[in-house]
């Protein structure tokens, strides 16, 4: 987004801050997911996958609601608590997936924005979840507020691709905000997308123990790599609205790109550590690239 | 600073193109950036707010510019030129032998001045010469450049010859119509022992050799006769400021002499003027002429100013060379007069002169000194068959300092320039 110095309007010419997804995205997203269902369905036969939970083993409890099978639930905590509980399944868990996409202000950085980078990656989450029979919360923020969809298996993809087509990029709050909603425990999965950057990966850690799978994507425009810089620059953050005037090269350019390398590596060594699936990508490269490196095939 | 390749220098546009674009008033580009707090950390103290927010281009940059400024003048390779290696000093002979008709149809000291030009340009290339004659400037031009005979043409000839002797040694040509002779003559006129010289040789040139009161002597062939002295021998060139007292006096010098006193310079006057009285103050008081003040010791005044000043006679080895005030009370000097050949100057203001004589005693003797030679009298030896004309070059002169040559250090100065612009814009 290109800001004039006196109204801070911006011109589409340089940031974009919606989502729009074109006949060949769809058409490259059906193909996408094709290829990965047959490919899942290789390694299930081998005892291996990622996409779905495995066995009767369970790994956690939650309140019992209408319609849950009686043979889960927990007696003797029953017993013991005067409450009902029923035992959460690895395969039931990991069949509850929660896409998080960021849509702060920070998303709408770049040309393409890192939102519509983001928002095509969902879009591949989504098909496949749906395929592999996957229940599907979305949640995004609007106006500050978060928002979800569910998705279940026999929904139209198309309707999901129109919420994401919805998104805005806007407002302070990104995916700090999103980790914080409760519902998120109910999902075996977490699809954490967005640039991050209010974020820190210890806060991800918070409910990583209770959680089978989180994979976590994020996205930095081109700028924001130091990349095509030079001269002085009035940097502007769209979520703060704070300015800052700096020279962007020499040395200064430098301790930047240094001060970038540092807070990936963090990410990095924080999600290798406890086995979150990371990817770092800039805006603007194929979606296909950052689902495979994200669905690790 | 000569360039071998001075049209390179247009590559100076370069950097001066660059320097004008880094310098060209720019806003700042605004952009949007979810990582403005990284940008906070890395510009630590170096981002700049308020009046600062201007930016001057970057340090590699200017140094990158150096470099180019550097490299675009080595290329224009400047260097010293040939003709600063060396002087030559060119003494030349005025009088009026000089004057005389050459068989090449241009007078003896055309002939020499473009001899002495021609040899020097040939053998040493375009050296510098400093050409020099008595009661003139010195001129200094290259070997390449024409020979100044014109200047030397409209100035009146020298009742004498340089002082070839005081100039007797490497880097120097005696120009004469005749060659000097080599030490060990016994009745040379001029011997040299290491100076070079140029001759215009010549013809024999028939023509009046004395001077009497009624007839004057000619000689021809060998042959001396006596003929009617010639009319119209010269002018004496009154300047239109000079003190009445002084103009006075030049009038009846004139008649005295046989001169026709003019009142100013009409047409044709300059051209055979005897002498000229001009006014001209001494620049910032400096004597015009050294000698020595003779200002009577006892007090004797032999002439007044309008301010007071007492006026008194300089003398120098060779008689009495200016009229000199004098404060009474400091007894600081300062010459009203100066003499050169065709020249006195004399200070402006209102003359007075308690004592006549004196003061006409003076004045006297300056003209007479001032006296510029009847052209058309020229002793024997001097219409006599002097030759062909010829040049030889003594020893070179000792050889000036050289300039640097800059090539080489211009080239290391850009290669260092490049260098350390490559260094600090990867910082």
């Amino acid at each position: 987004m290109r800001f004039e110095a006196r109204s801070g309007r911006a011109t589409p010419s340089e940031d974009a801050t919606g989502v729009r997804f074109t006949p060949a995205f769809r058409r490259r997203l059906e193909s996408f997911t094709t290829r990965l269902e047959l490919l899942r369905r290789r390694r299930e036969g081998a005892g291996n996958t990622t996409l779905a939970g495995g066995g009767q083993e369970w790994i956690d409890l939650r309140p019992y609601r209408d319609g849950d099978d009686l043979r889960d639930l927990d007696w003797s905590l029953l017993a013991r608590s005067d409450r009902p509980f029923v035992r959460v399944h690895r395969r039931e868990a990991a069949e509850r997936w929660a896409i998080c996409v960021d849509t702060s202000a920070s998303m709408g950085v770049g040309m393409p924005g890192k939102l519509q980078c983001a928002a095509e990656v969902a879009a591949a989450w989504l098909s496949v979840g749906l395929r592999s029979g996957a229940e599907i919360e979305l949640l995004w923020l609007e106006s500050g507020t978060v928002r979800a969809r569910r998705f279940v298996r026999g929904t139209e993809l198309s309707d999901g691709l129109n919420v994401l087509e919805s998104l805005r990029a806007g407002g302070e709050r990104g995916a700090a905000a999103l980790l914080a909603e409760p519902r998120l425990a109910e999902c075996g999965r977490h699809v954490v997308l967005g640039d991050l950057l209010d974020l820190e990966p210890r806060q991800l850690l918070a409910w990583r123990h209770r959680v089978q799978d989180v994979v976590v994507g994020q996205w930095l425009a081109q700028r924001e790599w130091g990349r095509g810089l030079s001269g002085a620059r009035r940097w502007r953050d769209p979520e703060t609205g704070d300015e800052f005037e700096v020279r962007t090269d020499g040395a200064v350019l430098v301790r930047y790109e240094e001060e970038l390398a540092r807070l990936l590596e963090r990410w990095r060594t924080v999600c290798g550590r406890h086995r979150v699936r990371f990817g770092c990508f800039e805006a603007g490269l194929p979606f296909e690239d950052a689902a495979h490196e994200l669905f690790g095939i | 600073m000569e360039f071998a390749a001075p049209t390179l220098l247009v590559l100076l546009v370069v950097p001066g193109i660059v320097l004008a674009l880094a310098f060209a008033p720019r806003r700042p580009v605004r952009a949007l950036t979810g990582t403005l707090a990284l940008w906070r950390r890395a510009a630590r103290g170096e981002a700049l707010s308020g009046s600062r927010r201007r930016f001057g281009p970057p340090l590699w940059l200017l140094v990158a510019v150096v470099g180019l400024v550097a490299w675009a003048v080595a290329l224009a390779d400047p260097r010293g030129p040939a003709h600063e290696r060396e002087e030559w000093l060119v003494l030349v002979d005025r009088r009026p032998r000089m004057l005389l008709a050459h068989e090449s149809g241009e007078t003896r000291l055309f002939v020499a001045l473009e001899a002495a030009r021609a040899r020097l340009f040939e053998e040493r290339g375009d050296v510098r010469v400093r050409w020099r004659s008595p009661g003139l400037e010195d001129l200094v031009t290259r070997a390449s450049d024409p020979a100044p005979s014109a200047r030397y043409a409209a100035a009146p000839a020298a009742a004498r010859p340089p002082d070839f002797e005081a100039h007797d040694g490497p880097g120097v040509l005696w120009l004469s119509c005749d060659a000097p002779e080599r030490a060990g003559a016994s009745d040379a006129e001029s011997t040299s022992t290491g100076a070079g010289f140029v001759a215009s040789g010549g013809a024999e040139v028939p023509g009046f050799v004395a001077a009497g009161a009624v007839t004057w002597t000619f000689w021809e062939s060998g042959a001396f006769s006596e003929r009617e002295a010639p009319t119209g021998t010269g002018t004496v060139v009154i300047g239109a400021d000079v003190p009445e007292l002084v103009a006075d006096f030049a009038r009846v010098f004139a008649r005295t002499r046989g001169l026709e006193p003019v009142a100013a310079a009409p047409a044709g006057a300059e051209s055979n003027a005897a002498v000229r009285l001009v006014v001209e103050r001494a620049p910032g008081g400096a004597p015009l002429v050294d000698g020595v003040a003779l200002v009577d010791p006892d007090g004797r005044r032999i002439g007044l100013l309008d301010d007071g000043r007492a006026l008194g006679v300089d003398a120098g080895a060779v008689g009495i060379v200016a009229v000199r005030a004098v404060e009474p009370a400091s007894g600081r000097t300062e010459p009203v007069t100066a003499l050169a050949d065709g020249h006195l100057r004399v200070a402006p203001g209102v003359w007075r002169a308690p004592d006549p004589e004196a003061l006409a005693l003076g004045l006297g003797a300056l003209l007479d000194r001032a006296l510029a030679p009847d052209p058309r009298l020229v002793p024997v030896a001097g219409r006599r068959d002097q030759g062909p004309t010829r040049a030889q070059l003594g020893a070179s002169p000792e050889p000036l300092p050289t300039r640097f040559e800059l090539r080489a250090p211009l080239a290391l100065v850009a290669a260092a320039a490049f260098a350390l612009a490559a260094v600090l814009r990867r910082r």
